[in-house]
């Protein structure tokens, strides 16, 4: 892998064809976004590790089924979400996913201004409303606030129509509110 | 600052306000080497292609080395969680709790055909028909849902013969031997077996890596669009095999020998 980074298109081909090493720089690419989907929808880091390995290992057998020219990071994000669902399923009974706000002077990201300006308690409300939340609310809004991701990537990973994607996400914020107290 | 200022944002406000306030997501495990040396593996066994849904890499080696030197006996000890094409298997250890009241039932096949023809038509692969067991007295075709790899929804076909004297009555349905077909490699269905009061054997079934099942166990069919699976009792033994790209389940009240039988009647 020296010269310029391969493109994910590149990597997916040779991956393919059976590159494990391709394979292992895709995976060293969307590991985090993977691991962080799995997060927000089991209860607990260790479910999502084993959700977020699992669903590569599927992945990299689904390979010769994969759409050339479609993009990877829905593609494996779609497989790493129904992976955690099934294993959500199996631990339901635990508590309400409890997310903790990140400090707002340490971590790996830079607070923007608005999460400086933020009191830590509203914070934690807000957080503690949305991990209140059915999986499918939590995903549309994990997707779009934590994770970053583009309408049409969304829209991929939910496997759902364009414009739906923002009928989802109106819908979730209508029911965090709801969660907050306020009308829905 | 409280919930009132929240419910107070505009929608875009409070867009903007969940962005800022990104959980504390815990440190992401060096998944990449892991992942590889998973594959490699599996690749050391692909007669297996095992879905191993357990918290470690060292019990995932330690169950792949048990499931190739004793299939059975490793399984139940383990938990173990093979994977035959469509359908997954789990062998849960101790004694089966209990199972769900419904067996197989028409209602749960989905839409009847007249004729594997038809059924294959619809299912858009080449239905097969066991020669031992001649036509069957019922079709049915059920959609089932796209699997997580995006693939397009496939649909399973059931066939289904009348009990007779060579073919003794499931026990709890009305037919003595009940054939389903699945496509591709989508998990469409789940079995779970308990030590005590089932067996799981390998077998051979056409120079393919087969599983015998016998005694009470349950089966998960996935269901169409977004509906619940279907969770059912099965009463009769099942022998599963991949033929090509079809997964194939034949359940009847025959023994191992009778079966192998009608699964080598194939064409």
């Amino acid at each position: 892998m020296e010269g310029r980074p391969l493109e994910d298109a590149e990597l997916v081909g040779l991956a393919r064809d059976g590159d494990v090493r391709a394979y292992e720089e895709l995976v060293g690419r969307y590991r985090d976004l993977a691991f962080r989907t799995a997060w927000l929808l089991t209860r607990s880091s260790a479910e999502a590790e084993d959700a977020a390995q699992e669903a590569f290992v599927k992945a990299y057998y689904a390979m010769p089924r994969f759409r050339p020219g479609a993009p990877f990071k829905p593609w494996i994000l779609r497989i790493v979400a129904n992976e955690a669902k099934n294993r959500g399923r199996s631990v339901r009974r635990r508590e309400a996913l409890a997310l903790r706000a990140a400090a707002a002077d340490t971590g790996d990201a830079v607070p923007s201004p608005e999460a400086a300006a933020l009191e830590r308690e509203e914070r934690q409300e807000l957080l503690d409303a949305i991990g209140r939340l059915p999986e499918r609310d939590r995903l549309v809004i994990g997707y779009r606030y934590f994770l970053d991701l583009s309408e049409a990537d969304m829209a991929e990973a939910l496997d759902c129509r364009p414009g739906t994607v923002k009928s989802r996400l109106s819908r979730a914020t209508a029911h965090l509110r709801a969660e907050l107290g306020g009308a829905p | 600052m409280t919930t009132e200022r929240l419910r107070g944002l505009s929608d875009e406000e409070l867009g903007r306000t969940i962005r800022a306030s990104g959980p504390a997501w815990p440190t992401t495990p060096s998944l990449a080497s892991i992942v590889t040396e998973r594959i490699g593996e599996t690749e050391r066994f692909p007669q297996l292609r095992p879905r191993l849904s357990l918290p470690s890499r060292r019990r995932t080696v330690l169950i792949l080395i048990a499931a190739t030197l004793l299939l059975a006996a490793a399984a139940v000890a383990a938990g173990l969680v093979v994977r035959i094409g469509a359908e997954t298997v789990t062998v849960v250890p101790g004694a089966k709790p209990t199972l769900p009241g419904d067996v197989l039932s028409r209602e749960v096949l989905g839409r009847a055909a007249s004729s594997p023809a038809e059924a294959a038509s619809r299912a858009g692969f080449d239905v097969v028909v066991p020669t031992r067991l001649g036509e069957p007295a019922g079709v049915w075709t059920g959609p089932t849902p796209p699997d997580a790899y995006g693939s397009a929804p496939v649909t399973r076909v059931v066939l289904a013969w009348p009990a007779t004297p060579a073919l003794p009555t499931i026990r709890g349905l009305p037919w003595g031997a009940v054939l389903m077909e699945f496509p591709g490699e989508a998990n469409l269905a789940a079995k779970t077996i308990f030590e005590e009061g089932g067996g799981i054997q390998d077998v051979t079934v056409e120079g393919r890596q087969g599983l015998w099942v016998t005694g009470e166990h349950t089966i998960t069919l996935a269901a169409a669009d977004d509906r619940a699976p279907v969770e059912l009792r099965v009463t009769g033994n099942v022998l599963l095999w991949q033929r090509g790209d079809l997964t194939l389940r034949l359940e009847t009240s025959l023994g191992l020998p009778a079966a192998l039988d009608v699964a080598a009647s194939v064409p």
